[in-house]
């Protein structure tokens, strides 16, 4: 397996802490933000980030506004985002498509389909930071 | 006792509220259909933590609450749970499989609210109602009681076998012209669904 680094931005502590354990028991390396505007912030400071997991409704910015502004970055166009939310709207997940979003997970999660979702987008994450 | 009307967590959503009516008699079938909803969205998501609720009562002194408002066309209203410091720790232990100290359960509490407002929200969109959520607030206090006596208020006791029990509530105000807003019936991603673009 390529070397994957994966930022997760969820304001929730137990989330975080549940996706790094089952990432880093596999040998991903994780990284965190508490809202969206941290995770912005980290994305453009840490260019070998290949994948991004992001909560939907958080304080300060939004996750949706987050992978909006971020997608308007040309060097950050390939940098695969999956939405982990507990919100199955339609609307939402049309929104995050649209705006250039790799997937849309329903939180509570379960590890196995977290793990494959990651692997499965985080390749071209990983040819993203090989650039 | 603590009044949860004095705990209002719709005044971060900053919206101006014309007349409201209180839910009729002509409302019954929606508020049976809503607690139900409310029942298996907790059950559903307790089940994914491992915890298999069954139907009880509160006995316990609560000890902490966590409240998450919501707001949708001719709907406003909140979703409460509320548990004892002992039920909290034992149902974490459970899930997280480790101790842990009072900011993480209280962030276990308001993690595990918001996954039942989004299985209730994918069952509001099946009734044609879409509502925007606010972020969870929590409370500790001794002896908490959430007042019963609001006649819009639905609740249901889980009690969460040895572990001890936890109280869900929903709580309703709908605005006139509540029934022409319901659109058709929308299909939400289920708990634990991957969807690719």
């Amino acid at each position: 397996m390529p070397y994957l680094k994966v930022l997760i931005v969820d304001d929730s502590q137990t989330v975080r802490d549940s996706v790094r354990e089952v990432l880093t028991a596999v040998g991903i390396c994780v990284i965190e933000a508490a809202d969206g505007e941290e995770g912005r912030q980290l994305i453009d400071l840490t260019p070998d980030i290949s994948v991004v997991l992001c909560d939907v409704n958080m304080p300060q910015m939004d996750g949706l506004s987050m992978l909006e502004q971020v997608k308007r970055h040309p060097e950050h166009a390939g940098l695969p985002i999956l939405m982990l939310t507990t919100d199955g709207d339609p609307a939402l997940v049309r929104r995050a498509r649209d705006a250039g979003a790799s997937g849309w997970i329903v939180k509570p999660f379960q590890d196995h389909l977290l793990l494959a979702a990651v692997r499965r987008v985080g390749q071209a994450g990983g040819q993203r930071a090989a650039k | 006792m603590l009044n949860l009307d004095t705990v209002d967590p719709r005044v971060d959503l900053n919206l101006v509220w014309g007349a409201r009516s209180e839910f009729g008699d002509e409302d019954g079938e929606l508020l049976l259909s809503l607690s139900g909803d409310l029942q298996d969205s907790l059950t559903e998501v307790l089940l994914a933590h491992g915890i298999e609720p069954r139907e009880g009562s509160v006995v316990a002194d609560l000890t902490i609450i966590t409240v998450i408002g919501f707001v949708g066309p001719g709907l406003v209203g909140s979703l409460g749970l509320a548990t004892s410091e002992q039920t909290l720790e034992r149902l974490h232990r459970r899930d997280r499989g480790r101790d842990s100290d009072d900011c993480d359960r209280g962030d276990w509490l308001r993690e595990l609210a918001n996954q039942v407002l989004g299985r209730l929200k994918a069952h509001l969109l099946f009734r044609g109602l879409r509502i925007r959520l606010a972020l969870p607030q929590s409370i500790r206090g001794m002896r908490l009681s959430p007042d019963q006596a609001q006649a819009r208020r639905l609740s249901w006791s889980a009690s969460c076998g040895d572990d001890g029990p936890l109280l869900a509530w929903l709580e309703l105000e709908r605005s006139e012209g509540l029934r022409a807003c319901p659109g058709p019936p929308i299909r939400a991603l289920s708990a634990g669904q991957v969807a690719f673009f």
